[in-house]
C-alpha cells in the first residue's frame, strides 16, 4: 500500500487544529441559486433548424468569506425538456454526448485574500476579454489554473491568470482545449486596469499561449457627463494576436494568429435611454468570434451577428435602449441593435442584421427575457433568424 | 414558431405565479434562530430552503483484480485496483410552502493525489464508463416533495435511503439516487408504508440514469471453449437474445420497478414486508424480524432473521430466477458502547437460475447479515457465518471520540468439481475505525454525523486454492483462467458534512 493515498491522514491534525475555524467557514458561508428556463429556436430556410427548451440553474456555496482562507463550489446544469430538434446546434447541452443533459462543475477553487489582492486556485469562472465565462446559455464556460488579481499601487489593477485547462459551455471536461484549438502547455495571461486620471479606464491584458497565439489587447474609455442624466461615452479597442505556435489555425473563426482587428465606439447616455455607435474592422483573416473561451469583448457584439469573424469584417453597429416606465409589474427595457458586415476578403460573409429585446424584471429576482435576432447574408448562405426565451429566477 | 410561443406562455406564467402566489401563512422553524420564518410566497420558500453538503476525501486500494458484483462494471487491467478522489455532494431544498417544497442536490467526483491511472480502475470511486477515471458531475436529485405529518409523496430524482434493497450504499465517493415516485405513509401508529415506483437508477459513479434491469448488471454471461462454442452462460433457460448487445449486456426496453413494503413495530419487537417487482424481469420479496429483550440493565439482546425469495416475471428478460435467501442473527449490546454479533446465511444454489442462483442486490446495499467489506454474501450457494465486536471507546472512557469494529465471516461456497457454478471458499476479516470531530460517543463506522470525521476501512480476503482444479475443467470442459488467492482492500473516507 503506498502512503500516498493517506496523505489526508498525515494533514489531520491540521484538520483537527483548523475544525473551530471551519465549523464557523461554514456556517457563516452562502448559499445562491438560479432556475432558468431557455427556449431556443433557430430558424434557417433548410433543414438545419434547430429547436430545444432547457430546464436548469446553478447552486453555489461559498463559505465565509470574510477569511482569509476560503473556498467555493459551483455547480450549473441544463436538462432538455420537451419537443427538440437538432438540439446539438443550440449550445445549450453536453456536445460531447449527443445533446444530453450536461451538468458541470464551474468552480471548484481555494481563495486566498489578503490586502488588496486575491489568489484563487482551482476550477474558475473569469471574466478578462478572450477568456470569460459567457453567460448567454445556462451553463457558462470555465477554467482551470490560478488567477490572482492585486492592487498594490495605487488606482492600478494587475491580473495574472495561468490556466491549464479549458471547459467548454457544451462540454463537462476540462481539456487542454479552448475554442480556438488545443492550448498545450497552457496559457498564461496578464492584464492591468489603470483608473487614475478622471473620466479615463485605461486597460490592457497580453494573453501569451506559446503553443496556440498570443494575443495583445488594448482598451480606453472616456466618459463626458454633460450633467446628472446624460454622460457621453467614447472607447477604442485594438485587438492584435501573432507568435503561432503548433497548433494555431490562421483562418480560425474563433482565434488565430492574424487578428488586427481596431474599433470604436460612442454613445450617448440618458437617464432612461442610450443610444451608441460601434464600429470595428478586423485586417486580419483570422477571426476573434470565442478567443480562448466565452465571448471575446468587441463592442461590435449582438446577440448573435458581430463584427469578430474572420475574413477581414468591417462592421457598424447601431445599438439602443430604453427603459420603460416603472409599473406594478415591475420594469421593463426594449432594445434595438443594427448591424451591417462587410468583408473585404471574398471568402467572408456579407450580411445586414437586426434585433430586439425586451426584458422585463418582475422583482431583484425574477426576470423574463425576450431576444430576437436576424441575420441577412448577402451572399448564398441561408439567411437565420434566432430567438430566445429565457425565464430566470434567482435566491 | 408555435412552440416556442407556448413555451413563452408557460415560462411568464411560471414567472407571474412566483410573484402573485401567495399562501397561507406557514411556520417555518430555523434551526439556528428561535423566531419563526413565515413562509407566504414562493419567494419565501427559496430564501429559507436548506442546504446541504458534504465536502469527501475518500480513496480505496485493492491490491488484486479481485472483482465484485458491486464494484464498477468496468474492469482493470493491472493487478491492483485504486482510486483516490475529492468530492461529495450539493444540495438545496426550498422551505415547505403548503407543505411543498422543492429541492436538487449535485454530486462530483474528481481525481486527487494519488495514482488514479487507467488500468487501476474497476472500484467505482470516479467515472470509469470512458475507459479512465475521471471526474464526474451529475444532478442526482432533483425533486418535488409534498409532506405533513403522516404523508410524505417525493418525485422525480431522490436518495432512497429506507427502502432496504434499494438503498444509497454510499461507499464510494457518491450513493445510488434512483428516479421515480415515492410515498410513505405513517398514519397507522407503529406502522409505516412505503411504496415507490422507480423508473431508474444512478449507479455510484453513473451520470446517467439506467432502467433497473440494466441497473441490476444483467448480462448473457457467455463462456465458451477455444473452438467457440458456448459451453455456460449465467442466464438459464429461454430469454430473447435480442434484448443483449454484442458483449452480452441487457440492452432491451427499459423496465421500471413499482415496490411496497411494510415496516410494523411495537413495543420491543419489529416486522417488515417489502416486495420488488421489476417488470418482465424478476420479482423480490423480501421479509425481516427483529426482537428485542433486555435481560439484564446493562445487557440488550436482539434477535433477527431474514428471508427473500427471488422468481422471475413477464416477459423474463434475464431467464429463469428461481433463489432465495435467508439468515438469523443474534447481537447482543452493553450498556458501555460494546456490541457483538453472530450471523448466519444461507443462499440457494440452483444451476437452472441465473448464475446458479445468485441473488440480484445491485439497487442498494446487500441486506444479507454478513454483507462485509468486500464479500457480499448474495452468491449462488453461499453459506456464511459472521461474527464481530464494536468498541465505543468514548462510552468506554478509553479513547474519546473514536469508534472501532472488528469482523469475521466464513462463506462456504458450492465448490464440488461436477458443479458448474462452483466457487472457491473464502474468509473476511475487517477493521473498521471511525473519528469524530463533534460527538465524544454515541455513534456507530457509518452514523451520519455533522461536521468532521474520519473513516478507515480494511479487510483482508483469503480464498482457498487447494482444488482440483483439473478435475472442474475435466468435466466441463473449460478452463479456468483465473484463481484468487487473498488481497488487502483498504479504503479511507475523511468527511466533513454541512
Amino acid at each position: 500500500m503506498r502512503l500516498h493515498y493517506f496523505w489526508p491522514l498525515l494533514f489531520s491534525p491540521l484538520l483537527l487544529m483548523a475544525e473551530f475555524g471551519i465549523v464557523d467557514a461554514f456556517t457563516k458561508g452562502a448559499v445562491h441559486g438560479q432556475v432558468k428556463l431557455f427556449s431556443y429556436d433557430i430558424d434557417k430556410s433548410s433543414d438545419e433548424d434547430a429547436f430545444a427548451t432547457a430546464l436548469g440553474g446553478y447552486l453555489k456555496y461559498s463559505t465565509d468569506t470574510n477569511r482569509s482562507l476560503y473556498g467555493s463550489v459551483h455547480f450549473h446544469t441544463s436538462q432538455p425538456v420537451g419537443y427538440n430538434k437538432n438540439r446539438e446546434d443550440t449550445a445549450l447541452f453536453n456536445n460531447d454526448k449527443n445533446g444530453d443533459a450536461l451538468t458541470v462543475n464551474s468552480e471548484a477553487y481555494i481563495g486566498w485574500k489578503g490586502t488588496h489582492r486575491v489568489l484563487k486556485v482551482g476550477n474558475l469562472m473569469l471574466n478578462t476579454p478572450m477568456m470569460n465565462d459567457d453567460t448567454t446559455r445556462i451553463v457558462p464556460w470555465s477554467y482551470q489554473g490560478f488567477a490572482y488579481t492585486g492592487e498594490a499601487v495605487s488606482d492600478t489593477k494587475v491580473q495574472l491568470n495561468y490556466i491549464r485547462r479549458i471547459r467548454s459551455h457544451t462540454s463537462d471536461e476540462y481539456k487542454k482545449e479552448s475554442a480556438s484549438g488545443e492550448i498545450g502547455d497552457g496559457i498564461l495571461m496578464i492584464g492591468m486596469q489603470y483608473d487614475g486620471i478622471e473620466s479615463l479606464d485605461l486597460q490592457s491584458y497580453y494573453y501569451y499561449a506559446p503553443d496556440l497565439y498570443s494575443t495583445f489587447i488594448a482598451q480606453a474609455d472616456y466618459k463626458l457627463i454633460l450633467d446628472k442624466d446624460n454622460m457621453i461615452c467614447v472607447g477604442i479597442q485594438y485587438f492584435n494576436s501573432g507568435n503561432g505556435g503548433k497548433y494555431a489555425e490562421r483562418e480560425n473563426k474563433n482565434g488565430g494568429d492574424d487578428i488586427d482587428l481596431l474599433a470604436i465606439q460612442a454613445g450617448l447616455y440618458a437617464e432612461d435611454w442610450m443610444v451608441s455607435l460601434n464600429y470595428s474592422q478586423n485586417f486580419g483573416i483570422s477571426g476573434i468570434v470565442k478567443g480562448y473561451g466565452g465571448l471575446a469583448n468587441v463592442f461590435t457584439t449582438s446577440m448573435v451577428a458581430n463584427g469578430r469573424g474572420n475574413y477581414k469584417p468591417e462592421t457598424w453597429m447601431l445599438k439602443s435602449r430604453y427603459d420603460l416606465p416603472v409599473t406594478d409589474w415591475g420594469y421593463s427595457e426594449v432594445a434595438v441593435t443594427l448591424t451591417n458586415t462587410r468583408v473585404h476578403d471574398r471568402r467572408g460573409d456579407d450580411f445586414d442584421a437586426y434585433y430586439m429585446h425586451w426584458k422585463h424584471r418582475f422583482n431583484v429576482d425574477t426576470s423574463l427575457f425576450v431576444r430576437f435576432e436576424n441575420i441577412d447574408y448577402k451572399n448564398d448562405k441561408s439567411d437565420v433568424k434566432y430567438l430566445r426565451v429565457i425565464a430566470s429566477y434567482e435566491f | 414558431m408555435k412552440k416556442i410561443q407556448y413555451t413563452s406562455v408557460v415560462a411568464a406564467l411560471i414567472l407571474l405565479g412566483s410573484q402573485v402566489f401567495a399562501a397561507e401563512k406557514e411556520m417555518k422553524i430555523d434551526g439556528n434562530s428561535e423566531e419563526p420564518v413565515v413562509i407566504e410566497t414562493i419567494a419565501d420558500a427559496f430564501k429559507n430552503g436548506k442546504v446541504k453538503g458534504l465536502l469527501r476525501y475518500g480513496a480505496q486500494h485493492r491490491d488484486s483484480s479481485y472483482q465484485v458484483l458491486q464494484d464498477d462494471p468496468h474492469i482493470a487491467t493491472g493487478s491492483v485496483k485504486a482510486y483516490s478522489a475529492l468530492g461529495g455532494y450539493l444540495g438545496y431544498e426550498t422551505a415547505p410552502l403548503h407543505n411543498f417544497s422543492i429541492g436538487a442536490t449535485f454530486y462530483t467526483s474528481n481525481p486527487f493525489l494519488g495514482n488514479n491511472s487507467d488500468n487501476r480502475k474497476g472500484l467505482g470511486g470516479l467515472y470509469e464508463a470512458d475507459g479512465g477515471q475521471d471526474s464526474y458531475h451529475v444532478l442526482g436529485e432533483a425533486f418535488l416533495k409534498f409532506q405533513n405529518d403522516e404523508h410524505r409523496v417525493v418525485i422525480g430524482r431522490q436518495e432512497m435511503p429506507d427502502y432496504r434493497f434499494v438503498s444509497l450504499s454510499n461507499i464510494r465517493m457518491t450513493p445510488f439516487t434512483h428516479e421515480g415516485a415515492t410515498y410513505e405513509n405513517t398514519s397507522i401508529e407503529g406502522l409505516k408504508v412505503n411504496a415507490a415506483y422507480i423508473t431508474g437508477q444512478k449507479d455510484r459513479n453513473g451520470i446517467d440514469f439506467d432502467d433497473m434491469v440494466r441497473s441490476a448488471r444483467v448480462s448473457i454471461g457467455e463462456v465458451k471453449d477455444d473452438n467457440g462454442a458456448t459451453l455456460k452462460t449465467k442466464i438459464r433457460g429461454s430469454y430473447d437474445p435480442n434484448n443483449f448487445d454484442a458483449s452480452g449486456n441487457y440492452a432491451g426496453d427499459d423496465k421500471e420497478m413499482p415496490m411496497i413494503g411494510a415496516i410494523y413495530t411495537q413495543d420491543n419487537w419489529k416486522v417488515e414486508a417489502w416486495d420488488y417487482y421489476v417488470n418482465d424481469f424478476v420479482n423480490t420479496v423480501y421479509l425481516y424480524g427483529q426482537y428485542d429483550f433486555k435481560p439484564t440493565d446493562d445487557w440488550k439482546l436482539s434477535l433477527a432473521g431474514q428471508y427473500s425469495n427471488q422468481q422471475d416475471v413477464g416477459d423474463s428478460v434475464a431467464g429463469n430466477v428461481d433463489t432465495w435467501f435467508y439468515g438469523v442473527k443474534a447481537q447482543a449490546l452493553t450498556s458501555n458502547g460494546i456490541l457483538f454479533f453472530l450471523a448466519y446465511n444461507e443462499v440457494s444454489y440452483n444451476e437452472d437460475s441465473y448464475d446458479g442462483g445468485t441473488m440480484f442486490v445491485r439497487w442498494g446495499t446487500p441486506q444479507m447479515f454478513n454483507s462485509f467489506q468486500v464479500q457480499d454474501s448474495e452468491l449462488a450457494g453461499t453459506k456464511s457465518i459472521g461474527v464481530g465486536a464494536q468498541f465505543d471507546l468514548g462510552a468506554l472512557d478509553l479513547l474519546k471520540s473514536t469508534v472501532i469494529r472488528f469482523r469475521y465471516a466464513d462463506y462456504d461456497m458450492p465448490d464440488e468439481f461436477y458443479m458448474i457454478d462452483a466457487r472457491q471458499d473464502r474468509t473476511e476479516a475487517t477493521f473498521d475505525l471511525r473519528y469524530s470531530f463533534t460527538k465524544d460517543s454515541g455513534f456507530g463506522i457509518f452514523t451520519q454525523m455533522d461536521g468532521l470525521s474520519i473513516q478507515f476501512r480494511i479487510a483482508y480476503d483469503n480464498f482457498r486454492t487447494d482444488y482440483n482444479y483439473a478435475a472442474f475443467e475435466d468435466h466441463h470442459g473449460f478452463t479456468i483462467d483465473k484463481v484468487d488467492d487473498d488481497f488487502v482492500d483498504a479504503r479511507i473516507y475523511i468527511d466533513y458534512v454541512f
